[in-house]
């Protein structure tokens, strides 16, 4: 990847003399700026993740002990589908989407996204949703109790929760889909001059495919609960067994998309990733192009291994050979990613700044999720592990300490940039120590309790599962403590600290790093000269 | 006023306009490309042999993410 870079006239970060903006709410409600934008989607995550989180110290103080407590077990089956779906859709998404609208006109010398407006829409479409999202506790019967999959037939006859919660979805489908379009466009229309695809910021890279991804999947999932909808307000039969309908079909369409989807979560981490831990090796990525390949890899494979999440639904012989192989394969890109990491920091340079540490921490516990998955991936002990706490366990260790340990370590990096100011290096750490530590604590023995056949899903459990489910619901609190620390680092670097220069990392080389530090309201008004 | 035979220099305005243009195009195909899923999907459960048809627009699903991606490998 070439980053020495020479801008047009001298001078990356003229403004052109526009550094004014509308001031007050105004500004955020009609801002076009990608910089206010990204702003906006990354507070919001954070809100939503902070939602999710409550949700989940809920469930986790429900089981803190077997019998019932806290929660009803309807209340407790409706927390467990608003705790997935306010993650995915509120806080991980439109996290990358944070990164993405910040980062990527910077990463390849744009002056802004290519729809300018039509990214403040994608944007405000968002909190409306999550509103409706979160109205279904509020209303006679609540939100839905399926989980996030929203399987029929429970969701054909759940109640007016379950009508919020296909809107809600719909509405987030549709600006991730305008996130997307924008994306794309802006990579492939406004790079800067000289700055080929394969020279682009592997971030860019890993966004490009995410687009792509998610302009693939999310129409079929805006399909699948449209015709959720329609079965259950308009006599259709899409689903419902009673009426003709195929509920396991449900189940196929929804994998077909829910797999996909989460390598549209992982993949901009991978991408952060990669911008890390080069700058903390001061070394060059290992492997660009390889890099790039794997990321298509998994992106393509990631449409054909979809079945694996029903090895129990009753598939034909080939058919689980075919899944399986097929979910084994992917372990393959991936490894190479893993591989080319760790030769970008062998015999590197390395100093462990906030971000390397949880660039580090992502790189331990993202691999421990894998492997957990190439163990469910075999259809015979999926079959032992299916809906067990194993597989929680499993998912978490991907999602959490996969996606949102790339979220703070990028967080962390690019906070000079964003801000002006350095963080305190002191609270980071703790924040780092903290979310490790109280992770493993949290989700590991979800391992052990899943090996001795605990159910997921249920408020009350056999009295065999009360010492680790105990330990778990204190590393729970824990890690969400540890979100504190988080929010005051990142609140204390805005209000003041010490002024960052313009590259406060010296192995930092994408084009983000010639602007100055904040970098200004608008930047690249003439293209930079990528040599 | 245009004189036969004079040939106009592109100029900044003209890079803009053709930028423009092409950020356009490009977000109309990804909007089309998305509308024909959406309804497509739907579509498949009420046309010809369901499994048959849904099998079609998922392998369009498949073959979209190939090709998009595959062919900016190239460049």
């Amino acid at each position: 990847m070439s980053s020495i870079t020479q801008p047009i006239g001298g001078h990356a970060d003229v403004a052109g003399g526009h550094e004014h903006h509308p001031s007050g709410i105004m500004r955020w409600i009609t801002t076009t700026n990608h910089k206010d934008i990204g702003t906006m989607y990354l507070w919001f995550s954070f809100t939503m993740f902070i939602v999710g989180g409550v949700f989940a110290l809920t469930i986790r103080s429900e089981l803190f002990e077997p019998g019932m407590q806290i929660v009803t077990p309807e209340r407790f089956n409706q927390l467990i589908t608003l705790h997935g779906l306010v993650m995915i859709f509120g806080a991980l998404m439109p996290g990358a989407v944070g990164f993405a609208n910040w980062m990527i006109p910077l990463q390849i010398g744009a002056p802004d996204m290519a729809f300018a407006r039509m990214n403040n829409l994608s944007f405000w479409l968002l909190p409306p949703a999550a509103i409706m999202l979160l109205l279904g506790l509020f209303v006679p019967g609540g939100a839905p109790e399926t989980g996030w999959t929203l399987y029929p037939p429970l969701s054909i006859q759940q109640g007016m929760g379950m009508d919020l919660t296909i809107f809600a979805i719909h509405i987030m489908g549709a600006s991730s889909i305008m996130g997307s379009i924008n994306i794309i466009t802006t990579i492939l229309n406004l790079r800067a001059p000289g700055m080929t695809l394969m020279k682009m910021p592997l971030f860019c890279w890993s966004w490009l495919i995410t687009a792509y991804l998610l302009i693939a999947v999310m129409p079929v999932l805006a399909g699948a609960v449209t015709m959720l909808l329609t079965d259950r307000h308009f006599g259709t039969s899409f689903f419902n067994a009673a009426g003709g309908g195929d509920p396991v079909l449900f189940q196929h369409v929804f994998w077909f998309f829910g797999h996909p989807e989460v390598y549209i979560i992982i993949l901009p981490a991978f991408g952060l990733i990669s911008e890390v831990i080069p700058t903390f090796s001061r070394k060059p990525l290992f492997g660009y192009a390889s890099m790039v390949y794997a990321l298509c890899a998994i992106a393509i494979l990631s449409f054909l291994v979809w079945a694996h999440h029903m090895f129990t639904v009753g598939l034909p012989a080939a058919g689980i050979l075919f899944y399986m192989y097929a979910t084994m394969m992917i372990a393959v890109p991936t490894g190479v990613k893993v591989f080319n990491w760790l030769a970008t920091m062998w015999r590197g340079s390395i100093t462990l700044e906030a971000p390397m540490l949880f660039a580090l921490g992502f790189l331990f516990l993202f691999t421990t999720g894998g492997f957990t998955g190439l163990i469910v991936a075999i259809q015979p002990i999926d079959v032992q592990f299916q809906d067990t706490y194993y597989v929680v366990a499993h998912f978490h260790y991907v999602m959490v300490a996969g996606t949102l340990f790339a979220f703070f370590a990028a967080t962390y990096y690019w906070l000079p940039k964003w801000t002006g100011h350095m963080y305190n290096e002191t609270v980071a750490k703790w924040h780092f120590w903290g979310s490790f530590i109280f992770f493993n604590v949290a989700f590991f023995p979800m391992h052990f309790l899943g090996l001795a056949g605990m159910p997921r899903r249920i408020p009350d459990y056999a009295q065999q599962f009360t010492n680790w489910n105990q330990v778990s619901t204190v590393g729970a609190f824990g890690f969400g403590l540890s979100q504190l620390i988080f929010l005051y680092a990142v609140v204390s670097c805005i209000r003041g600290g010490k002024p960052a220069p313009a590259k406060p990392w010296d192995g930092a080389t994408s084009l983000e790093w010639t602007l100055p530090s904040p970098a200004p309201y608008h930047s690249f008004p003439t293209p930079p000269v990528v040599q | 006023m245009t004189f036969a035979g004079a040939v106009r220099v592109p100029d900044e305005d003209d890079f803009e306009a053709r930028r423009r243009a092409a950020a356009r195009r490009t977000g109309f195909g990804l909007l089309v490309v998305a509308l024909i899923f959406f309804f497509g999907f739907i579509a498949s459960r009420l046309w010809l042999s369901p499994d048959l048809s849904l099998g079609v627009i998922g392998a369009a699903v498949v073959v979209f993410v190939v090709v998009a991606v595959g062919r900016h490998l190239r460049k």
